[in-house]
């Protein structure tokens, strides 16, 4: 049963909608702040750091997964829901922040990863068994097509078929992402009320919401239809792009997994859905939902994906704003673990400008941990590339390492983020750091505490 | 509430259904352009009795429905897009009692009548307008889109015709401007005011009470317009040579949010009334056309699917649109196709005479209900009409880029007598150059016609369900082929279309057992396929498994 109690640590300002006036500052742990010297951040560097996030005036943190995993996609490939990596810390450590965060007025945010779990997870691992465990409908599994290869065309978008083989079952289950992120089945009943505890889990613990993960996956055609190519696929697009994910992307019935989802999360009060959502502007109001509600703030990239110039601009918000049902609040992320740094697109001058708009515009801001001081993307030798986009799709400007190097804190050589060595490297440019910028009155990093501040005076 | 009961026709074939699919799922329509398909009273211009006299024609052929862009009375600056009585039929058509007997003995041939619904906008001659332009404490001001001059002077923001040149015309007298997305002889009705909604209900009862079948909605993704009259901004994709009114992007004049609560309106006075098809004229990508089957399907039945009007012709871009628009259709939601129609280029003079016939193809063998554009069945290419004889309105005021629109509205080519038998005296725009070749009484005598190619598609629809309303299930091949199967039961069919000019080779592994059903050389029928066929340049094959 879930508990309809307040957190006992919510922040003074507990109005519904919090979220309206708040920035909301996304956070990956294991490149903010290392506590233990193992080169990669965690739960008690974090806690060291809440000063500053206070200082920056930011009204809630969302940490990317901190979950028990495998660690082969950056955390989203989770193992257990219900605890804290090692890596990261101790549920206690997790406990301290939710603590320290909402003493310092700053409301806390998880990634909610329904789509799949790691091939490490109890779940899976049952399901893998027999076509007849408890769990065997629990995963998406389908015979062998008529060739005695994969079911279908569908592909992962990490390269390759989307279609793994289990010889003991001696059939295929599906994974939207890497062979070892299979996706759960969210046309079984079980599955979402398993997620929907999970959600209960951390929302008892006291976190203010969820950010979803690929929520406009969760469910693919039920008639398994072949993707079409895309006619305009050439030599330069990713092999994983070359087909359009009619089938697989953006079902309708996927719908219905947000409305789950969020029927979860409004039995409590003042909780915050925001999702990963498709891109397309045509699209953003069915994520809001219209008779039963979504998300409350499909995740809107639109000012990065635009070409940046006046014109192109004003179009693009000016759709994306009446693309918004009435009643509905916007938001505009600029950054986030999946994008090119925007500073490194439009440049430091231009990087003032972008805030000010952000900050001024209607609609709620989110930030990517460095993208106040300018950060741009770090050089990642091929021998220190991490994630597995790069090293399963190489040369097509995939790789996400370079948005995900740890955040420079000072000009030192390990930037006050480690004394060990970085699980990444850090960026070259070392004078583009938090503390220099604390100090230079007209730098990026005072122009966003500024207009934040003005922000929340003139809400 | 059935007002509808008294008048329904009662014949059988008119309540009866199709199992329980809507008829509309099963059947095929013919779009006529009343202006140019036959002309009974010898001024040039066709009629409603030109049309009665060829309802043999249809039935001939093999359609179920006829849809008749507008009749109504008008000054004819659009050709019957600018209404002055919804409720009266015009009389270079003819007169209401004409109308009758033409839906008498449409229906008697077994022909249902489509009527082309105008709601966006009015005539200025209506006498609504008339009235709300009289003063501005008129009652029906608030029928039209009236707004007051910006502060510094001038149309009271910025939008644009889809004709050219502001959308807003100053009305000296009252000292406001109205708002007409097309010509400013075509005031846009306020479909914010609920006496507007009911006049307008009132209109679809009428024609309905007559025995229509159905209508098709123009731009009905026009009817509401923003609130707040909130500039359009810029379209950074502009180019030079564009229609000028692409300059904006039409964001707060087109596709609003609330322009579904009003069709989802229509939609349920259209069913007051059994059986009656509502067709919605939209111009929008896939993902924002669905949104027109409305909530829970309270939306139009069809909403006119153009993808095919604008697609590169290979097959890779088609079958990915096909793949689109059937993976983003709402379930219950019925798909559509079309290929030509009196606003959009021929498609003969599109894809070549040679494409044509694959294309035909297409159009009747793809899952959902097609709409034939008249005279595509003959193969009727885009005409050159010479700058004297221009009488599209938009080439007028927007010449030379090529918008006009006269070019595919040539008069139908009936046979090789004085004028095509379409009339008497030269018609009102010039006929196509190959009419005495390539008209209905040659082609039909030539088996390897394009129109023969037509009326053996539609028999076999008529006889083999699945063409109609079995499943689709494409199979993507590497060559430059379509290649499909419509599955119904027992029956399977084959689709095997070359999209280009050259032969090639399919091969199947494993074999098939087919036959051939239909070719549109009309020369391989019986034909037995096994482990490969060939297909010569620009053929189409209908494969029986």
């Amino acid at each position: 049963m879930s508990t309809n109690e307040k957190s006992e640590h919510s922040p003074a300002t507990s109005d519904e909608a919090w979220w309206r006036s708040a920035v909301v500052y996304e956070i990956p742990a294991i490149s903010f702040q290392d506590s233990d010297g193992d080169g990669q951040g965690d739960l008690p560097g974090l806690l060291q750091r809440i000063d500053y996030l206070k200082w920056l005036g930011i009204g809630a943190v969302w940490l990317t997964p901190i979950y028990r995993s495998p660690n082969q996609d950056f955390g989203y490939d989770i193992a257990d829901f219900c605890s804290v990596d090692p890596r990261a810390g101790t549920l206690e450590d997790f406990d301290k922040v939710v603590k320290a965060l909402h003493n310092a007025g700053i409301r806390l945010i998880l990634d909610l990863v329904p789509n799949h779990t790691s091939d490490q997870h109890a779940w899976f691992r049952q399901s893998c068994v027999s076509r007849n465990n408890p769990k065997a409908d629990w995963y998406v599994w389908a015979e062998a097509g008529a060739n005695g290869g994969p079911p279908n065309n569908w592909l992962s978008r990490f390269g390759g078929s989307g279609w793994e083989w289990c010889e003991a079952r001696r059939q295929f289950y599906y994974h939207s992402f890497l062979p070892s992120q299979p996706d759960l089945n969210w046309r079984n009943p079980e599955v979402r009320e398993a997620i929907g505890d999970t959600m209960r889990f951390w929302l008892d613990r006291g976190v203010d919401g969820f950010r979803v993960d690929a929520s406009a996956v969760l469910i693919k055609d039920d008639l398994l239809r072949d993707n079409p190519r895309d006619p305009e696929a050439d030599d330069k697009t990713p092999p994983p792009q070359v087909y359009i994910p009619v089938f697989t992307d953006d079902r309708p019935e996927a719908m219905e997994c947000i409305e789950y989802i969020r029927g979860v999360l409004d039995r409590y009060e003042g909780k915050l859905l925001c999702g990963e959502v498709q891109g397309k502007i045509d699209r953003i109001g069915h994520f809001y939902g219209s008779s039963k509600p979504r998300l409350h703030l499909p995740l809107n990239f639109a000012l990065l994906d635009t070409e940046w110039n006046a014109i192109s601009l004003q179009a693009t918000i000016d759709a994306y704003l009446n693309a918004v049902p009435n009643g509905a609040w916007p938001n505009f992320v600029i950054g986030g673990h999946d994008k090119h740094r925007v500073a490194s697109k439009i440049g430091q001058a231009q990087m003032r400008i972008l805030a000010m708009l952000q900050m001024t515009i209607r609609g709620t801001p989110f930030l990517f941990a460095g993208d106040e001081i300018g950060s741009e993307q770090v050089p990642i030798p091929p021998d220190r590339v991490q994630d597995s986009f790069e090293k399963l799709v190489k040369g097509f400007d995939l790789g996400r390492d370079p948005e995900r190097a740890p955040l420079r804190w000072d000009d030192t050589d390990r930037g006050g983020f480690t004394c060990g060595e970085p699980w990444l490297p850090m960026s070259p440019d070392r004078s583009r750091n938090i503390m220099a910028q604390q100090r230079d009155e007209r730098s990026l990093l005072n122009l966003y505490r500024e207009l934040i501040a003005l922000r929340r005076r003139l809400a | 509430m059935h007002l509808s009961r008294a008048f329904v026709r009662k014949a059988k074939w008119l309540t009866a259904m199709t199992g329980t699919r809507p008829w509309w799922e099963s059947a095929v329509i013919y779009q006529v352009y009343p202006r140019s398909f036959q002309d009974s009273d010898g001024n040039g211009v066709g009629d409603l009795n030109g049309i009665t006299e060829r309802l043999p024609y249809f039935v001939e052929l093999g359609v179920d429905a006829i849809w008749i862009s507008p009749v109504f009375r008008s000054p004819m600056m659009d050709f019957g897009y600018d209404i002055s009585d919804y409720i009266d039929i015009d009389p270079v058509f003819g007169n209401m009692a004409d109308f009758d007997r033409l839906v008498a003995k449409s229906h008697a041939h077994g022909i249902r009548v489509i009527l082309d619904f105008v709601p966006n906008h009015s005539s200025d001659q209506h006498p609504w307008f008339i009235e709300s332009r009289s003063s501005r404490a008129s009652l029906k001001r608030d029928w039209y889109i009236w707004g007051d001059p910006a502060p510094a002077g001038g149309p009271p923001n910025n939008w644009l015709s889809e004709f050219g040149g502001s959308a807003w015309e100053f009305d000296e007298a009252s000292g406001q401007y109205y708002y007409h997305a097309f010509l400013k002889s075509q005031p846009d009705l306020n479909w914010r005011n609920p006496e507007v909604v009911e006049a307008m209900r009132d209109v679809l009862r009428f024609w309905m009470r007559k025995g229509v079948d159905g209508f098709r909605v123009d731009v009905i993704w026009h009817l509401i317009k923003d609130a707040a009259l909130r500039d359009n901004p810029p379209n950074p994709n502009y180019q030079r040579g564009k229609p000028p009114n692409e300059a904006l992007i039409p964001l707060y004049t087109t596709d609003l949010p609330e322009v579904h609560d009003v069709i989802a309106i229509l939609c349920r006075t259209v069913d007051e009334f059994s059986n009656r098809l509502l067709i919605g004229e939209i111009y929008l990508p896939v993902e924002r056309l669905i949104a027109y089957y409305g909530r829970d399907l309270g939306g139009v039945h069809l909403p006119f699917n153009f993808a095919l009007l604008g697609v590169r012709w290979d097959a890779k871009c088609i079958q990915a649109l096909i793949a689109e628009y059937e993976g983003a259709l709402p379930k219950g939601g019925w798909p559509n196709w079309v290929l030509g129609n009196h606003d959009r280029p021929r498609i003969a003079s599109r894809v070549g005479k040679g494409q044509a016939a694959v294309a035909a193809m297409l159009l009747l063998t793809l899952r959902g209900t097609p709409t034939i554009y008249y005279g595509d069945e003959l193969g009727m290419r885009q005409v050159d009409i010479p700058g004297d004889r221009v009488r599209d309105p938009f080439e007028r005021n927007v010449p030379g880029i090529g918008v006009g629109r006269d070019g595919c509205r040539t008069p139908m080519q009936w046979d090789a007598s004085e004028n095509a038998g379409f009339s008497k005296v030269d018609p009102w725009l010039p006929m196509a150059g190959d009419w005495r070749s390539d008209n209905v009484a040659n082609l039909r005598e030539d088996a390897t016609s394009i129109w023969n190619l037509h009326h053996r598609l539609l028999r076999l629809r008529k006889k083999v369900p699945a063409l109609s309303i079995g499943s689709y299930r494409p199979r993507f091949v590497d060559e430059d082929l379509l290649v499909y199967f419509r599955e119904l039961d027992d029956t399977t069919l084959l689709l095997v279309l070359n999209l280009t000019s050259q032969a090639q080779i399919l091969s199947f592994e494993p074999a098939i057992r087919g036959k051939v059903l239909v070719s549109t050389g009309a020369d391989r029928d019986g034909e037995r396929v096994a482990d490969s066929i060939t297909l010569r340049g620009d053929e189409g094959l209908v494969i029986e498994l």
